[in-house]
C-alpha cells in the first residue's frame, strides 16, 4: 500500500504525519510526503516543513519527499493521478483560515475528487485502538469493510461494523417489525441487513480482525456520529459518495456530512477505477 | 383484456370523481348561503383565532381537511367570513387533517398494534404541519392585511362558467328547490369526501415487493428533491394521508428513508391546497383565489426557508421530539390531549 501524506506544516498536518507514520511503520509500505508551495518564495519554507515531517514520521522504509508549486488541492490530485498510491492522508484543516470552522478547502476537494481512499486526520486522536466501519450494503460496502479491515489489522485494533436502519416505521401495516429488532434477532430471522453484517464479519475474520456488528435506527448521519461518540472510536471508515449524473443532484452526500460532523479521523474509501 | 377493463374503470372513476367534485362545490355554495351565517353565529366565530379553531375542529368532526377548506371558501363567498377568517379556517383545516394521520396511528395502537410504528408517521405529520403553519399564519395574515398578493386573482372564465351551468344546473336547480340548504351543505361535504376517494382510486397503485436492499440502502435524497416529490405526488392525489401511504412500499424496498419524510410532508402540505385552489376558481370568486394563493405562498416560503437555511437542526429537533413523545405514554397522552383541546380553546377565546 503506497501512501501519500500531504503536509503544510499545520498542527493538523503534523497529526496526519503521525497517523500515517504509524500505518507505514506497521505495514512497511513506501511513503511519499508532499508539500505544495502556493506562492512565490514559499519553496524553502515547504522544504523545511518536509524536513520536519521526515523527523515526525520516524523510521519508515522508502521515504520520499516532494515539493510542488501551485494550488494545493490541484497539485495533490495531480500527484494522486500520476503515482500508484493506495491511500492519501492529510489533516482536516490547513493553515488557511477561510473554512477553518469545518473542513479545510483542500481536504474537502481531495475527499470529493480523489480516486483512491482518503484519510482525514483530526487533532486529539493519537492512538488507533477502536475502528468503526460504516456499512450500507452491496458491493461498494464490501470494499469499505475490506479496506477498513486492512487498517484494523495493521493497528491490531478491533473493528465494529455499523449499519443504520433508516427505513420508515410508517404504519403498523407496513410489516416492519424488524425495524425494532436487535442484531441477534435479525440474525435469527435471516434478514438482509443481518446477512450483510454477518458476511462483513466473515471478511474481517479472514484478515484476522476481531469484529462485532451493531445496528442502530434513526437518521443515518446522526446515528453514525452518535455511535462514534458513544463508542469513543479513533477512526470512522465510510464509503465515498458515488452518485454520478442525475443522481448527483438527487442524492444527499452522507459521507460529506459525516466528515464535516465528526471530531474524529475519517477514512473515506473509494474504489480505484 | 383485464388490463383494458381496469383502465376503463379507472377512467370512469376519474371522470365521475371530477363531475361529483364540481357538483359538491356547487351544492356547498348553494347550501352555505343559509348555513354559513347560522354556523358562524352559533359557534361565535368572531375573530381570526376563532376561525382557526373552527376549521381545526370541523376537520376533526368529519375526519378530513379538504371539505372544511372548501366550506371556508363558500362561507367567505356567502359573506359570513372575511378574507382573514377564511384564511385562518383553511389553515385550521390543514392542522386538523394532519391530526387525523396521528389518530389513525392511535387507533391502530388501541387495536393492539405496536405503538412506535403506528405513531411515528402521525406525530411527524402533525408536528411538521404545526411548525410550518404557525409561522405561515403570521406571514399569511401580513400578506392579506397589506393586500400584497391581491393582484393574484383569476376565475374560470365565462365560457367554462356557462359550460358548468349547462352541465350542472339541470341537476342542481331541482335539488336546490326541493331540499333545505342544510341538507345541500351536508350533501356537498359528503360528495367532496366521496369524489376525492374516487379520484384516489382512479390513480395507479404503487405496489413494490420487499427486495433491493443491496442497491437501495444508500438512497437518501436531498431534502429539496423529496420536497418536490411530495409536492408533485400530492398535487396528483390531494389527500396528504393517501400521499404519505405511497411511501410505505417505497420505504419497505429501501428507496425512502426516515430522512426523506419531513421534506416530503412539507411539499405535501402545500400541494394539498391544490383542490382548495380549484374550489376557489370554481366559486368564481377572485378574492377567494387570493386567500388560497396566500396560504400556498406563506406555507411555501416558511418551508423553503427551513429547507434552505436550517433543515439539519429542524430535522434533528423534530425527530427528537417525536422519539420523546413516542417513548412515553404520558407524553403521548398529553400531546393528543393538547391537540384536542387547543382548537377548542381557540374557538372559545
Amino acid at each position: 500500500m503506497k501512501i501519500l501524506i500531504c503536509t503544510d506544516g499545520s498542527l493538523h498536518a503534523e497529526d496526519a504525519l503521525r497517523f500515517g507514520g504509524f500505518i507505514a511503520q506497521k505495514s512497511q509500505d513506501p511513503v511519499k510526503i508532499m508539500g505544495v508551495a502556493e506562492s512565490w518564495g514559499e519553496e524553502e519554507k515547504i522544504k523545511e516543513v518536509l524536513s520536519r515531517a521526515s523527523e515526525i514520521l520516524g523510521e519508515v522504509p522508502n521515504l520520499e519527499t516532494l515539493v510542488r508549486r501551485g494550488h494545493a488541492a490541484e497539485e495533490i490530485l495531480r500527484e494522486i493521478e500520476k503515482g500508484d498510491y493506495e491511500l492519501v492522508i492529510l489533516g482536516a484543516r490547513g493553515r488557511r483560515g477561510i473554512t477553518r470552522f469545518l473542513l479545510g478547502s483542500t481536504a474537502a476537494r481531495i475527499v470529493e475528487n480523489a480516486p483512491i481512499p482518503v484519510l482525514i486526520v483530526r487533532r486529539g486522536r493519537p492512538t488507533l485502538e477502536r475502528i468503526l466501519i460504516c456499512t450500507a450494503g452491496g458491493e461498494p460496502s464490501e470494499l469499505d469493510i475490506r479496506f477498513g479491515g486492512r487498517i484494523a489489522r495493521l493497528a491490531e485494533a478491533p473493528a465494529t461494523l455499523l449499519h443504520v436502519m433508516s427505513q420508515l416505521p410508517l404504519s403498523a401495516r407496513s410489516g416492519a417489525e424488524e425495524l425494532e429488532a436487535s442484531f441477534e434477532v435479525l440474525v435469527s430471522q435471516g434478514t438482509r441487513e443481518a446477512l450483510h453484517l454477518q458476511s462483513g464479519l466473515e471478511m474481517l475474520k479472514e484478515v484476522g480482525v476481531e469484529g462485532e456488528a451493531r445496528i442502530r435506527r434513526g437518521l443515518v448521519v446522526d446515528e453514525i456520529l452518535g455511535e462514534a461518540q458513544e463508542g469513543d472510536y479513533d477512526l470512522i471508515v465510510i464509503g465515498a459518495h458515488q452518485a454520478s449524473g442525475l443522481y448527483r443532484f438527487l442524492l444527499d452526500d452522507i459521507t460529506r456530512q459525516v466528515v464535516l460532523g465528526t471530531d474524529r479521523p475519517v477514512l473515506v474509501v473509494r474504489p480505484k477505477d | 383484456m383485464k388490463k383494458i377493463r381496469r383502465r376503463i374503470t379507472k377512467i370512469i372513476f376519474l371522470l365521475a370523481s371530477l363531475y361529483l367534485f364540481i357538483l359538491a362545490i356547487l351544492l356547498l355554495k348553494e347550501g352555505a348561503r343559509a348555513v354559513a351565517p347560522f354556523a358562524v353565529q352559533f359557534f361565535r366565530v368572531e375573530h381570526p383565532l376563532n376561525a382557526l379553531g373552527f376549521g381545526w375542529l370541523f376537520s376533526y368532526l368529519i375526519l378530513s381537511g379538504s371539505p372544511v377548506a372548501a366550506s371556508a371558501l363558500t362561507f367567505f363567498d356567502a359573506g359570513a367570513l372575511d378574507q382573514i377568517q377564511a384564511f385562518m379556517m383553511i389553515s385550521g383545516s390543514r392542522l386538523g387533517a394532519a391530526f387525523i394521520v396521528l389518530l389513525v396511528g392511535f387507533l391502530y395502537t388501541v387495536r393492539g398494534h405496536e405503538r412506535r410504528q403506528s405513531m411515528v408517521m402521525g406525530l411527524l405529520s402533525l408536528l411538521v404541519t404545526a411548525t410550518i403553519y404557525f409561522p405561515g399564519l403570521v406571514l399569511g395574515y401580513f400578506l392579506l392585511t397589506y393586500h400584497l398578493l391581491d393582484f393574484v386573482q383569476f376565475g374560470p372564465g365565462t365560457e367554462i362558467t356557462s359550460f358548468l351551468e349547462q352541465v350542472f344546473n339541470p341537476l342542481l336547480e331541482p335539488l336546490a328547490s326541493f331540499l333545505p340548504a342544510a341538507v345541500l351543505f351536508v350533501m356537498g361535504i359528503g360528495l367532496i369526501l366521496f369524489s376525492l376517494n374516487l379520484f384516489d382510486r382512479s390513480l395507479p397503485k404503487v405496489n413494490l415487493q420487499r427486495t433491493g436492499f443491496a442497491q437501495a440502502a444508500y438512497l437518501i435524497y436531498r431534502p429539496v428533491v423529496m420536497f418536490l416529490l411530495g409536492l408533485a405526488i400530492t398535487t396528483i392525489s390531494p389527500s396528504v394521508s393517501v400521499s404519505l401511504s405511497i411511501l410505505v412500499p417505497l420505504s419497505a424496498r429501501g428507496y425512502v428513508q426516515q430522512e426523506n419524510v419531513i421534506p416530503y410532508i412539507m411539499g405535501a402540505n402545500i400541494a394539498t391546497l391544490s383542490d382548495t385552489l380549484v374550489v376557489a376558481v370554481l366559486l368564481n370568486n377572485p378574492p377567494a383565489v387570493t386567500i388560497v394563493v396566500v396560504d400556498i405562498v406563506s406555507i411555501g416560503l416558511v418551508s423553503l426557508a427551513i429547507l434552505l437555511f436550517s433543515y439539519t437542526h429542524y430535522k434533528r429537533i423534530l425527530t427528537s421530539v417525536v422519539n420523546a413523545i413516542n417513548r412515553s405514554r404520558l407524553y403521548l397522552f398529553v400531546f393528543v390531549l393538547v391537540s384536542l383541546l387547543l382548537p377548542i380553546a381557540l374557538l372559545i377565546l
